[in-house]
């Protein structure tokens, strides 16, 4: 295998890349042998008509820029909508309200402007939500972390959505309005109701406050669930299945309202609300969940609550970073 | 492309003038098409890829920092994107030699004919390369960069980079082997 470790080294000659040393070697090997010269020659002969190499390409530079053109545009609304976003703050009903005139002007102007089926992309980061008409004047209030995009296609309202929005749908007859989050979709004619669809939960929830919905599986149509105000569906992204419940209270859309709402609830699910709402863990053990909470907290801090549960129930919390442990008999 | 001419560009991108963009488009697409094309070999992926490379460009806006020409940072922005789009494809470490066979025996013909017809020959006994080996020898052959160049891009060892020139230089020779003694 002496000739292989010398085709290395023609190699490196040709690109230039040999040490002096190597090059001596190499010279010595070429002038031993008629054979080795050959060698160095027709490889030296193959270095250069590789030059030869070629891809014809062609292609419609016109259609590519239109392509790259729509993509700039979408990044830019994206970008855009992000600045509009409203930081949590005291302000933020204040702010909330003035962008939902701002956007919906801008959307409409969009709607009346072009008639060809434009995408609209909307998206939130961490700690910031989005209140906004869509271009056919639907409210949409989007949670932290989600992305929403919207478009008119064949006669349909079509909205995808990756993580929680809140819908106020503008009633337009025979035209749906039709939500895909991950594997379940929800079609609605007009009404209010909220979505959960972060793809890293097990689940996919749709709460409905007014009007009626129709929750589905994407791949499954006949898996379909009919959900009248006050009702909740939970699609179940494991068994691929759709549950039907009572609206646990008004806390799924606490992260709208900024309010909680708890009539004689018990602790299991207030901690259920409470962990979701201030992104927490509460650790407490089974006696403790059995106990019942009344109260309404107005934009609260997570130490408002446990105070309360505290001086009422007799228990202990101690919260260490997003940890609370909750300690004490129960009831 | 001056250097005057590249800071007007520059500046105008940064200025978010989005007609520069497409003129720089118009310009460079195809060329920016044909270096992703030599590594990536198929024509939607080479499109997607260069689409990108543009609109990370654009992004890139404000940051640019271009020393040579706006011709070439396109150039080598294209190369890399191709580069990691290849390794993160599993076959990129296949050592297949793709089968076919180069006529040894030319015929006779046109030397205008002969010229196209081993610009097609050696252009398919490139392409016969096992991707890996291929991207090497490319890599060294037209872009001009160095083994320790070569090695860190694709994050292999230079030890690596010498074999597969090696091997490159060695299935080029078989494959082109009708070629090589004919010009003396």
């Amino acid at each position: 295998m002496k000739e292989n470790k010398y085709i290395e080294l023609i190699a490196q000659h040709l690109s230039g890349e040999i040490s002096e040393e190597d090059r001596k070697d190499l010279m010595e090997w070429v002038n031993s042998d008629a054979k080795n010269q050959a060698l160095l020659k027709e490889t030296t002969q193959l270095w250069k008509i590789s030059e030869e190499y070629d891809s014809p390409f062609e292609t419609n530079v016109n259609d590519a820029w239109k392509k790259v053109e729509q993509k700039i545009e979408v990044t830019n609304d994206l970008k855009d909508s992000s600045a509009k976003v409203i930081r949590l703050s005291n302000f933020k009903r204040f702010l909330q309200i003035a962008a939902v005139f701002l956007i919906g002007a801008i959307g409409l102007f969009f709607f009346f402007q072009n008639q060809e089926p434009e995408l609209f992309a909307f998206n939130t980061n961490e700690e910031q939500t989005l209140d906004f008409l869509l271009p056919d004047s639907s409210r949409v209030v989007l949670n932290e972390n989600s992305h929403l995009t919207y478009q008119n296609l064949d006669g349909k309202r079509i909205v995808t959505l990756e993580g929680e929005a809140w819908f106020d749908v503008k009633h337009l007859d025979s035209i749906p309005f039709e939500i895909e989050s991950g594997e379940a979709k929800t079609v609605v004619l007009g009404t209010a109701f909220n979505v959960r669809a972060y793809p890293q939960e097990d689940i996919i929830e749709v709460s409905v406050e007014r009007g009626k919905v129709a929750f589905f599986e994407k791949k499954n149509i006949a898996n379909t669930t009919l959900l009248p105000a006050g009702k909740e569906g939970i699609f179940y992204k494991k068994e691929k299945k759709i549950e039907r419940e009572e609206r646990k209270n008004e806390n799924a859309i606490a992260w709208r309202t900024l309010t909680l709402d708890f009539e004689n609830v018990k602790l299991e699910k207030v901690f259920e609300t409470l962990e979701r709402y201030f992104e927490v863990k509460i650790e407490a053990d089974s006696n403790i969940k059995k106990c019942t909470l009344l109260g309404n907290y107005k934009n609260p801090k997570i130490e408002d609550v446990l105070n309360y549960i505290e001086g009422v129930l007799g228990l202990e919390y101690k919260i260490n970073g997003t940890e609370i442990t909750i300690t004490g008999e129960g009831c | 492309m001056s250097k005057e001419n590249l800071s007007e560009i520059l500046e105008k991108l940064q200025s978010d003038d989005q007609a520069v963009l497409k003129s720089l488009f118009q310009k460079h697409y195809l060329s920016v098409c044909k270096s992703i094309y030599r590594f990536v070999k198929d024509k939607p992926t080479t499109e997607d890829i260069a689409q990108d490379v543009f609109i990370k460009f654009w992004e890139k806006r404000k940051q640019l920092n271009i020393t040579s020409s706006v011709a070439a940072y396109l150039h080598r922005m294209g190369t890399n994107e191709a580069i990691s789009y290849l390794r993160r494809r599993k076959h990129f470490e296949s050592e297949e030699v793709i089968e076919y066979s180069v006529p040894n025996n030319l015929v006779s013909g046109e030397s205008e004919m002969l010229q196209s017809e081993l610009q097609e020959n050696v252009t398919d006994a490139i392409n016969s390369l096992p991707p890996k080996c291929r991207a090497i020898f490319q890599l060294s052959r037209f872009e001009d960069l160095t083994y320790k160049e070569i090695a860190a891009k694709l994050d292999i060892s230079v030890k690596t980079v010498e074999n597969q020139m090696g091997k490159a230089l060695r299935v080029l020779r078989t494959k082109l082997k009708g070629y090589l003694t004919m010009f003396f």
